[in-house]
């Protein structure tokens, strides 16, 4: 049971998804390639929850079809509306790395489909071709050097936050 | 400490290639390995007494498997149990058990669950799987020691001379001797009743050592072993300065070796007294430093305790133990966040009902490809310990997917049942004890209404009407009967009350008019009048809120004393 269940074809998909993700936009088509065969599919229906802040996070998604709603809730308060994301769109990138629960909760607006990219299976890639991770530390250092540019500018006034970097 | 890292990575590759690499692999595709472990479990037994009279011999798919057996619970299995407790063969299982695990009835008798070779096989797959993540992450536990509590597996014997007792202590009896030497309780720890005597020699063994990582079911036990770290601190320094046992804590009925067996330590009792004149207390968080990680509940009622860890046990990180219980483990957790854990599809066989469909007569049975994100669902167990369709009476949440297969994290127990520290109280229990005390001892109780109070320890709050002849003494005998009648009929929650972890109740007697008026409310939220019902164990914690208490009698003595 050790193979990987997806199809060729859907692999394809999946790495034509990828190429359009920021985060991922870096690696090569092998490369790539190599994370959607690791991938699996799964479909929302339009409300359900499809993860929720403070839950244990396992998983990296891309919506491949659909679109999804981000909300966060604050200390105490009620839940705010961060952002929406259609096709290509991601969250729980940080989850590949670090163990902290979800950031937020993303909720499915219409019907929608996401690839899933467990931790492990991303963090072994990344033991066997460690050019991933140097692919990848452009796009972490542009993303630190923007949040650098945001707390520079919250000194004076409150930014809603960015859309990217939920987990 | 290179040669315990050398142990630690020669049991990781062991617990890899015989446990881990099997869930790891099933996990891409959880319908079939859970046909796979249904079919093994069926054909195992097809040759029981339960398996003849179902059909086990043509069961050939999971379709086959609910046409032959209805979902149960343990009242439905309880004849086959008892027949194997007077010690009849080949009832359930094919394999003998080993022995029984006891747990919390929904009636006044304990339940008792057979532990088989092939249950402690799938059980103990789960805890290799949670192990081997473990030494994965923290690469130097074994250069240190385990704090792992358990409790005794020989309680007693049956009719039919097996022992019931603890899955726990059973596991720790049984392990290797070459595993042994890294835990730093003995197995005769088990044995140990008294609360004061248990907590203060499992600090004379463990404050010694280097602590690597502490593990045991309820957060609230490891508040208690860190507050008990403090009150004895000075008699533990002492203990260890001379390599001694206070008198006054060696257990009675107990062979006294392993708790006088001690070297003179005069180095780490200096250490201690050190930290404890410079900070005034003792904390894990000083005496062990290389703490690397705490496993304990983090679902259902535990988030409390949780938040009260990081004084005494710093910024450790927690990773929650999983969904388990003595009739299987249903999750276990990979990572430290949340408190969800991946389902062990290739220990047991499970089912699920979506929450809402519970009391629906045609429910939906789900196996588990086919659980939707962060929707609530009841469990029903197929394990090797002959438990058939079993309904737990446990609700779990998917949070997310590890593969293909759900992450799962306990919500709470059933309809009409409480558990603060794994009590398990019904509402049955809460009235058959409530009707023994008032036709005992005439008391003139009108209203009545248990429920969790959260505190240090939690109890419960019994909120009742009384009449006039119910004084505050009156009202005080009423509370220490009904605590012991509770104990009566729930084996757990006279463990929970014996070892502190459930405070005694305390009766907060409210105004007559009270429960009228909450039947008035719930009629004015629309519920039918004849149909409202104000429960006697109310498993909303918020219960009490709004309601006038007029007078509080807290008897605050532990039971028995």
């Amino acid at each position: 049971m050790s193979a990987f269940p997806l199809a060729a074809d859907r692999i394809a998909e999946i790495e034509r998804m990828f190429a359009q993700v920021p985060l991922l936009s870096r690696l090569n088509a092998r490369q790539r390639g190599q994370l959607a065969r690791r991938a699996t599919t799964r479909s929302y229906r339009p409300e359900s929850v499809i993860v929720r802040q403070g839950d244990t996070s396992m998983a990296f998604y891309v919506v491949l079809s659909g679109r999804v709603r981000i909300d966060r809730e604050a200390e105490g308060g009620s839940p705010y509306q961060v952002w929406e994301a259609g096709p290509a769109g991601f969250f729980g990138e940080m989850g590949l790395i670090d163990d902290e629960a979800r950031a937020a909760t993303v909720v499915a607006v219409e019907p929608t489909e996401c690839a899933l990219l467990a931790r492990w299976d991303f963090q072994k890639e990344l033991r066997d071709d460690p050019d991933i991770a140097l692919a990848l530390l452009p796009v972490l250092n542009e993303r630190i050097r923007n949040l650098n540019e945001q707390v520079a500018q919250l000194a004076g006034r409150v930014r809603e936050p960015e859309a990217e970097g939920f987990r | 400490m290179a040669a315990a890292s050398a142990v630690q990575r020669l049991l990781r590759t062991w617990l890899k290639f015989s446990a881990a690499d099997k869930f790891d692999d099933a996990t891409w595709q959880p319908e079939a390995a859970q046909e796979e472990k249904l079919l093994e479990i069926v054909r195992r037994n097809e040759q029981t007494t339960f398996g003849s009279e179902h059909g086990f011999d043509k069961v050939r798919s999971i379709a086959d498997f609910r046409a032959a057996v209805p979902p149960g619970s343990y009242e439905t299995l309880e004849p086959y149990i008892e027949r194997m407790v007077r010690g009849e063969r080949g009832v359930l299982t094919a394999d003998d058990p080993l022995m029984f695990a006891t747990t919390s009835g929904t009636t006044g008798r304990a339940k008792f669950i057979p532990v088989t070779p092939s249950y402690l096989h799938e059980y103990s797959h789960g805890v290799h799987v949670h192990t081997y993540r473990m030494f994965t992450d923290y690469t130097d536990i074994l250069e240190g020691k385990l704090l792992v509590s358990s409790s005794s597996d020989v309680e007693g014997q049956t009719e039919g001379g097996v022992p019931y007792g603890a899955i726990s202590g059973y596991l720790t009896r049984t392990q290797p001797s070459a595993i042994k030497r890294f835990y730093a309780l003995p197995y005769e720890l088990t044995k140990v009743k008294d609360v004061e005597s248990k907590y203060y020699l499992t600090l004379r063994f463990a404050l010694p050592e280097d602590i690597r990582t502490v593990v045991t079911p309820n957060p609230s036990s490891l508040l208690l072993l860190s507050e008990k770290m403090t009150v004895f601190a000075e008699e533990l320094i002492h203990d260890i300065r001379n390599g001694t046992t206070m008198d006054r804590f060696l257990p009675a009925g107990v062979p006294a070796r392993p708790f006088t067996s001690f070297r003179a330590d005069p180095v780490r009792a200096d250490e201690l007294e050190r930290i404890l004149r410079s900070q005034g207390r003792l904390w894990p968080v000083d005496v062990w430093p290389n703490l690397r990680i705490l496993s304990c509940w983090k679902g259902g009622t535990m988030p409390l305790y949780l938040r009260k860890l990081s004084g005494p046990y710093g910024d450790v990180p927690i990773r929650d133990l999983g969904y388990m219980a003595s009739e299987g483990r249903g999750g276990t957790p990979l990572v430290n966040s949340g408190a969800a854990g991946v389902l062990n599809i290739s220990s047991h066989f499970f089912e699920f009902v979506p929450e809402e469909e519970r009391d629906d007569p045609s429910a939906t049975f789900l196996t588990a490809d086919q659980l939707e994100s962060n929707r609530e669902y009841f469990v029903y167990f197929t394990t090797s310990s002959g438990l058939y369709r079993y309904d737990i009476n446990d609700v779990v949440r998917v949070v997310d997917f590890y593969r293909n297969t759900p992450v799962i994290q306990f919500v709470r127990k059933g309809q009409g049942m409480t558990s603060i520290t794994g009590e398990k109280l019904t509402e049955s229990q809460v009235t058959g004890a409530l009707v023994d005390v008032v036709d005992a001892r005439g008391f003139d109780i009108r209203h009545f209404t248990a429920c969790v109070e959260w505190g240090e320890p939690p109890r419960y709050a019994l909120y009742a009407e009384v009449g006039d002849s119910m004084t505050r003494d009156v009202c005080a005998e009423f509370v220490r009967a009904f605590d012991a009648a509770l104990c009566g009929k729930n084996v757990e929650y006279e463990a929970k009350r014996e070892s502190q972890r459930l405070g005694a109740p305390v009766l907060k007697r409210v105004a007559g008019g009270t429960y009228e008026g909450l039947r008035q409310k719930r009629v004015a939220e629309g519920a039918p009048e004849a149909q409202v019902k104000i429960p006697q164990l109310s498993t909303n914690m918020g219960f009490g809120e709004g309601l006038e208490v007029l007078e509080e009698v807290d008897v605050g003595v532990p039971v028995g004393s």
